[in-house]
């Protein structure tokens, strides 16, 4: 017998699944969206549409209305396609570190405001006359060079940052043998290969102090142009080891019998 | 007197059983007869074995004594693995690519501000930069999406959101 407790279950998870099919119906209208990003052929039908006016001024007003609205979709779908990269990107992040963790976390957040910007001007799109593609563009161009590009240029150093780590503990373990190998061959004692050993280490030294201070600046939200600079000094002293590194070599191999 | 000689005499006399005379001169000659010796592969084998091994290791030791092996270069440690030129090359190659990942573009209004003052040194003449390809792939892996300047060939997003906008 149908109570009016079991009938408000069956209600319940209706409306769940009904929630879930939407939002996988979403997700693939998301990705039926064609993604070509080269708009020349596009720009070039427009440009034909302006130089061959149409007797008919509202028929040609419409054609180059909708040739813009199409262009504008395009574009959105480009840009929602960039984000879902750098999203896809995070989210393959599995660090031990908490702070790597809620670096990612935090950023994600950030990719998701980004997504929910783009879709909602999606839905502008239809709505727009001819003079509002004009407003719609500007201001979508304006908020890209701003806020938009803020959030993908931090995700983006936040990416290659994560990759680093992996390139310093190489680095460090290549320290340590290079270490025990000139004890070995008791060249520690040399003063050329003192010195490059010592500034082998010194520049990783290097290398790891600004590895850490741009986790900081990341935890910090100090923004993109800081955490950029940050990571170059890294690599900088890290490539400088590797030199170190290469000169070692060269200096080492003169006391090995050929 | 007489009678101990009489008895002595008799002495003389004396000997063993026959039968147990036979037994003990049997038992003597038994017990130095030599084992025969019965022909076998397997002792065969084993003998010629033995004396292969001892000719082997005899001249083995002489090529070690007159140093015809070069047994030095076997015995070193030092061939040099942490420093060795290829592996160092691979590794300064993948620094080389995160730090031209840092000098791509991600928007193309910044095409026009990037400074070289503010690019990485690559590493130098030691290895061959890594080339855009490797780049781009390394860019794609990690999920990012560079930007190349809208050209005479291309329009992208940004070019077509200000030519909209005009």
């Amino acid at each position: 017998m149908n109570t009016p407790f079991s009938k408000k279950r069956v209600f319940v998870i209706t409306l769940g699944c009904a929630a879930i099919l939407l939002g996988a119906a979403t997700r693939g209208a998301r990705a039926a969206i064609p993604v070509t990003c080269d708009f020349t052929r596009q720009f070039s039908e427009l440009a034909e549409i302006e130089k061959n006016p149409n007797s008919d001024y509202l028929t040609q007003l419409r054609a180059e209305l909708n040739l813009r609205k199409g262009i504008l979709k395009g574009v959105i779908a480009c840009a929602l396609n960039d984000v879902q990269s750098l999203h896809t990107g995070l989210e393959s992040i599995a660090s031990s570190d908490a702070d790597v963790r809620q670096i990612r976390d935090h950023l994600l957040g950030n990719l998701e405001q980004v997504t929910g910007y783009y879709e909602t001007q999606l839905a502008r799109v239809d709505d727009l006359g001819l003079y509002g593609t004009k407003e719609f563009s500007k201001s979508l161009s304006d908020w890209r060079a701003g806020s938009g590009a803020a959030v993908l240029e931090e995700t983006t150093n936040f990416l290659i940052w994560n990759k680093n780590q992996e390139l310093l503990s190489i680095a460090q373990q290549r320290l340590q043998d290079v270490s025990r190998t000139v004890n070995a061959l008791k060249l520690g004692d040399n003063e050329d290969i003192k010195k490059l050993f010592g500034e082998a280490g010194s520049s990783f030294r290097d290398a790891q102090a600004a590895n850490n201070n741009a986790k900081q600046l990341f935890k910090n939200n100090a923004g993109a142009a800081e955490s950029l600079a940050a990571v170059k000094s890294s690599l900088s002293a890290l490539a400088r080891t590797y030199q170190s590194f290469f000169d070692l070599s060269d200096a080492v191999h003169k006391f090995i019998p050929q | 007197m007489n009678e101990l000689l009489h008895q002595l005499k008799k002495l003389t006399s004396i000997e063993s059983d026959a039968d147990y005379a036979r037994r003990s001169r049997q038992l003597i000659l038994q017990s130095v007869r030599e084992p025969k010796k019965k022909f076998s592969i397997a002792a065969l084998l084993g003998s010629s074995l033995q004396f292969g091994v001892t000719v082997a290791l005899t001249g083995i030791l002489l090529l070690v004594v007159l140093g015809g092996l070069g047994i030095g270069e076997f015995l070193s440690p030092f061939h040099l693995a942490s420093l060795d030129p290829t592996n160092l090359r691979a590794e300064a190659q993948a620094i080389d690519i995160q730090i031209q990942l840092t000098d791509l573009n991600y928007h193309e209004s910044l095409n026009s501000q990037s400074t070289p003052s503010t690019a990485a040194p690559t590493i130098s003449s030691s290895i061959t930069p890594a080339s855009k390809d490797d780049v781009q792939k390394k860019a794609a892996e990690l999920g990012i999406s560079s930007v190349s300047p809208s050209s005479s060939e291309s329009i992208g997003i940004d070019e077509a959101l200000n030519r909209l906008a005009e």
